[in-house]
Order: structure tokens, then sequence, then C-alpha cells
């Protein structure tokens, strides 16, 4: 290796020459394609994502109905959705209950589904693209076919259950059960999670249940022992990127219940999309969704940090 | 694991006992699109009608503009798949692979904004286009999308798992930069490529939050917005609106069964909907 000073030196008896430090063609070259193949993406990027989020920083410190100019307000916007808006607590209050609700359930049962989809049955593929179908559909669809599963009188839902003689509840129309059915319809879409918990099931050395075997261990032994250890990051990954999804619920709402009864499902997506876009309250909209990121953001990291304990990572030792 | 004859039996069962449930309210949705509205709101329920009335899907097609939304969203879908395909496997490209001043600073930045929510940027995203005299367009329905920072990033992983001594052997034989990018890279990454579009075929495909902001003339509803609308204003016409929802479906389902293998591997790639 070259002493530091003889590469000073060097530098300096360029320079004395009239020669610059620069790249090499083939260099010049690769860096000019790098130029050219990344700017349709930059331009967009810039224009389409960096200046709409620096934007949004400026219009949540302002009031903005955007037919006046932007006035400046500093924290009130914040302020006031803290202290003063008890329909912004009434939608995180129901936003947090539909994920408390919805991701658990439906991860339990997509693993369940998972499994047996793992399993040597007759007709596995028909089977796994029935599960998986009703994911694909699109939501406006969902929403309106579960409108009338749902309705009280003549829905197929209530018809089933008066079969026993019992009168089922008002569903989407009742402030106490609204909710409830949104979660239930969500459930019918589990096939996604089956698809991640499946990929992760088929990605376990097969050699780990025979050795589990030959000591001795049951199928229940070897699901806690093996299964669940194994899959646990994917379970880590299907959690946070459900929880990220389900905070952002609009559509359902949207269709089947605008909201209510009585802000039953008032989803603070939803709570965002009126004040912006019914109320033309601009910038009190982009401090809701400011708080909507800062929520998902404090949840993910929380789960993140929660998963050292119960994660388990193949080649770590000594890991819990 | 080998399962005993009765545990296998009745994991059988469960199985199809579960598709069934699953499948019920699609097929109450089919059922429903060919009933008159009496059969509809019978108790207990009708399950075949007793004729089948395919006027439903006239009625839809022609009172529901499902038709013509049917084609604009067939419009809307193409160009913003494969419109997004080509920006982001070029961006992606530049990002694996080319050394350029900035880059690394680009990437940070673009990495720093990925955990934002589309609800934040929504609101200046619709005064731009707003202001920009675009509301109305088929721009504004497919342009902001081109640029995804997920589809990139995406490309970008997979791109890395391609070998470097690929496009070193490229430039030996006296290919450029381009020649990479088109016969080596892009050709290796069929399955990525194919996952990025079928996610962003389903995103855009089923979504309603961007067209109800920019979008206000019949003529260029898309699907959902379409239902949506429909839904609004014909609210007792169940027949009907299932007869739309079907037609809403059937394109999905058909993509879906015809590349079902990719649809899968591009869910666990992804690992997300909506």
């Amino acid at each position: 290796m070259r002493s530091r000073q003889a590469q000073i030196g060097q530098a300096a008896d360029e320079l004395a020459a009239g020669k610059r430090p620069r790249m090499s063609g083939i260099a010049r070259k690769e860096a000019i394609a790098g130029y050219v193949a990344i700017s349709p993406w930059l331009l967009g990027f810039l224009i389409f994502q960096l200046a709409p989020i620096l934007a949004a920083f400026y219009i949540s410190s302002t009031e903005w109905r955007i037919l006046s100019a932007p006035e400046f307000i500093g924290v009130r916007n914040f302020d006031k959705l803290l202290f003063k808006d008890d329909l912004f607590w009434q939608s995180i209050k129901v936003t947090v209950i539909y994920v408390i609700f919805r991701v658990p359930v439906s991860a339990v049962l997509s693993l369940a589904l998972a499994l047996l989809m793992n399993q040597q049955l007759a007709g596995r593929r028909l089977f796994r693209t029935i599960y998986y179908l009703p994911a694909v559909i699109p939501l406006v669809a969902v929403s309106m076919m579960w409108i009338w599963i749902f309705n009280p009188e003549y829905g197929v839902l209530n018809s089933f259950i008066r079969l026993f003689g019992i009168e089922g509840p008002q569903w989407i129309h009742s402030s106490r059960w609204a909710l409830p059915a949104l979660i239930i319809m969500s459930l019918w879409q589990v096939g996604t999670g089956m698809v991640i918990f499946l990929a992760g099931l088929q990605g376990i050395p097969a050699h780990l249940y025979e050795a589990a075997t030959i000591d001795g261990a049951n199928t229940w032994q070897r699901f806690l022992k093996v299964t669940l250890p194994m899959l646990s990051p994917v379970v880590l990954f299907a959690l946070v990127m459900n929880v990220i999804g389900s905070f952002q619920i609009f559509t359902q709402a949207y269709i089947m219940t605008a909201g209510g009864p009585g802000n039953a499902t008032l989803f603070l997506v939803l709570y965002i999309y009126r004040n912006a876009f019914e109320w033309f309250h601009m910038g009190y909209a982009s401090a809701l969704a400011w708080v909507l990121f800062v929520v998902v953001l404090v949840i993910s990291l929380a789960m993140l940090r929660s998963s050292e304990h119960w994660v388990h990572y193949e080649g770590r030792i000594g890991g819990a | 694991m080998k399962l005993r004859r009765r545990e296998t039996v009745s994991l059988q069962l469960v199985t199809a006992l579960g598709a069934a449930a699953l499948l019920f309210p699609f097929l109450w949705m089919i059922s429903a699109s060919l009933q008159t509205l009496q059969e509809v709101e019978a108790f207990p329920p009708i399950w075949i009608p007793e004729v089948p009335q395919w006027t439903n899907y006239v009625e839809a097609v022609v009172n529901y503009n499902i038709g013509h939304a049917l084609l604009n969203s067939a419009i809307v879908t193409t160009v913003s798949v494969v419109g997004q395909l080509i920006v982001c496997s070029l961006g992606a490209y530049a990002f694996s692979r080319l050394r350029f001043p900035g880059r690394d600073a680009i990437f940070l930045l673009f990495l720093a904004t990925m955990m934002i929510p589309h609800y934040v940027t929504i609101i200046p995203l619709y005064t731009m286009v707003w202001s920009a005299g675009l509301i109305d367009t088929y721009t504004a329905l497919i342009f902001p999308g081109l640029f995804s920072p997920f589809g990139t990033f995406l490309l970008r992983q997979f791109f890395n798992q391609i070998p470097i001594s690929l496009d070193e052997a490229t430039l030996i034989d006296g290919g450029n930069h381009w020649h990479i990018y088109l016969y080596v890279i892009m050709p290796l990454s069929r399955a990525g490529l194919g996952a990025l579009g079928i996610f962003s075929f389903l995103g855009i495909w089923n979504t309603l939050f961007w067209p109800v902001l920019v979008i206000n003339s019949k003529e260029l509803f898309t699907l959902p917005l379409a239902l949506a609308m429909a839904q609004g204003q014909f609210v007792t016409l169940i027949h009907v609106q299932m007869a739309g929802s079907v037609i809403a479906c059937v394109p999905v389902i058909v993509v879906f069964l015809m590349l079902q293998k990719q649809f899968i591997s591009s869910i666990a790639l992804s690992g997300m909907k909506q």
C-alpha cells in the first residue's frame, strides 16, 4: 500500500499539472445510463411522493378551505383533534376495535386454513382456489354482496338464524352490530393470510419433523415446538402487514354504512375523507392523516420490538 | 406428516364445509342476479330462480353504465400496469446495477418515505390534479399511479439476486447497459415482474378512493365507482345490483384462474393486498 504522503503528493502533482481527479470513461457511461434509467421514476417520485409529503406537512399546520389561500395556524389542528374533537376520538376508537378483533382472529383462521391446505387432502388445489377467491374480487362488489347478506328482513344470514327460531340482529342498521358485522365480513377474506402462511409452512425442512418424531413428539408437540417457532417470522410479517392494512379500512364503511349508524363505523380514513372532500377542511384532514401515520408507525415498531421475545430466527443461538 | 385414516376423513370434511361456507355468499350473489325482485325478497330465500332473469344484466349494463365502466377500467388498468412495469423496472435497474453520484442518497430518501400512508399524500395530490385542471381525465386516473415506490422497491430486491457476473459478461461481449437491462435483467425477472403486475392489476382494478376524488362524469367512471354510485342511486334494486357485481367480479376471477400460480407467489412475495 502506498503511503498517505505519496498519495497526497501525487494528487498535488496532478493539480499542479492542471488535471482534476475525474471519472473514467467507463464509469461516466455507467453514470449517464443510471441517470437516464432512473429519471422517469425519480421525476414521478419527486412530484407525486416527496412534494406531496412536504406539502402535507405544511398543509397540516394551516386552515385551508381549498378556494381561499391557506392560513398558517401552527399546531392548532393537532390541538383541536386531541382535545376538542369527539368525532376524532370516536374514529380512533372504532378503528382500534376493528383492528384488535380482526387481526388476531383472521391470523388464527388463516393459520388453521394453511395447516389444512398443507395436508395431503384430496382436491387440495381446488380448495386452495376457493379459499383464496374472496380475497381477489373487488371490495366494492364484496360490500354490495354483504349489504344484502346482512339485510335484517330478507338477508340470507337472518333467514338462516330464523331457522333456529331466533330473530337475528339488525346488523349494519344497528349502531351496536354494525362494527361486528364489518369484522365478520372481513374474515371472509382470509385467503391472503392463508397463502402467506402456506408459503411459510412449505419452507420448514422436513427433517425437523422427522427428528421430533424420532424423539417421540406427538402431533401437538410437533406443532408447538417445530411449526410455530419456524413459522414465527412469517407470522410477524403477516401480523404487521394486516395491522397496517386494517388501520386503513375505508371502502366497506363508505359503501355499506356511510360511517353510521350514529358514527358506529366512522373509521379514521373515512373521517379523513369527510373532512377533506366533503367539508373541505384540508388542513385538518392533513393533520388527521399524519395521526394515522404516527399511530401505524408506533404500533408496527412496538410489534417489531416485541418480536425479539417470540420470533425465532434460524441460526441464532440461545434465542427464545 | 402422515395422518391416520379417521383424521384424514374428518379434516377432509372440515375443509369441504369451510369451502362451502366461503362459496355461499358468491352463490347467493349469482343466484340473486338472476332472480326477480320478488324472489330476492322472499322468505325463506329462493336459491334457484323460476325463470333466470338475464334481463337484469342488460339493465345493469344500460342503467348502471356498467358496460362503459368495464371499458374504462380495462383501459386504465392496462395502461397503468404496463406503464408501472416500465417505469419501476428502469428505476429498479438503476438502483440495483448502475453506480452514479447521488444514488444512495436518493435511495435513502425513498426508503424514508415508504412507510408514509397513501392518505397523507392524497390531499396534496388531489389539489395538484385539481389546480392542473385534470379532474375528470384519464390522466388523473393513470398518471400518479405509474411511479409506485413499492413496485420499484420490490423489483430492486429482485434484481439484486441476479448475479452481477452476467452484466460483466455482456459488457465484455461489447454490449452496453441497455443491453443488460433488456437481455439479462428483464428476462431473468419474469417472476418478479409478474408478481408486481398482478399486484398492481388487483390494486388498480379494485380501487375506489382515488376515482371517487378525481372523476365526476359518468363517461369516465371505473367499475368500482360505477357500482358505488349505482348502489346509492338504485338502493332497492338488489337483483340488478348483484348483476353489476357479478360483472365486476368476472374479469378478476378469470385472470385469477388463468394465472393462479403467479397470483399465489405474488401474494407470498408482496404479502399484502389493500
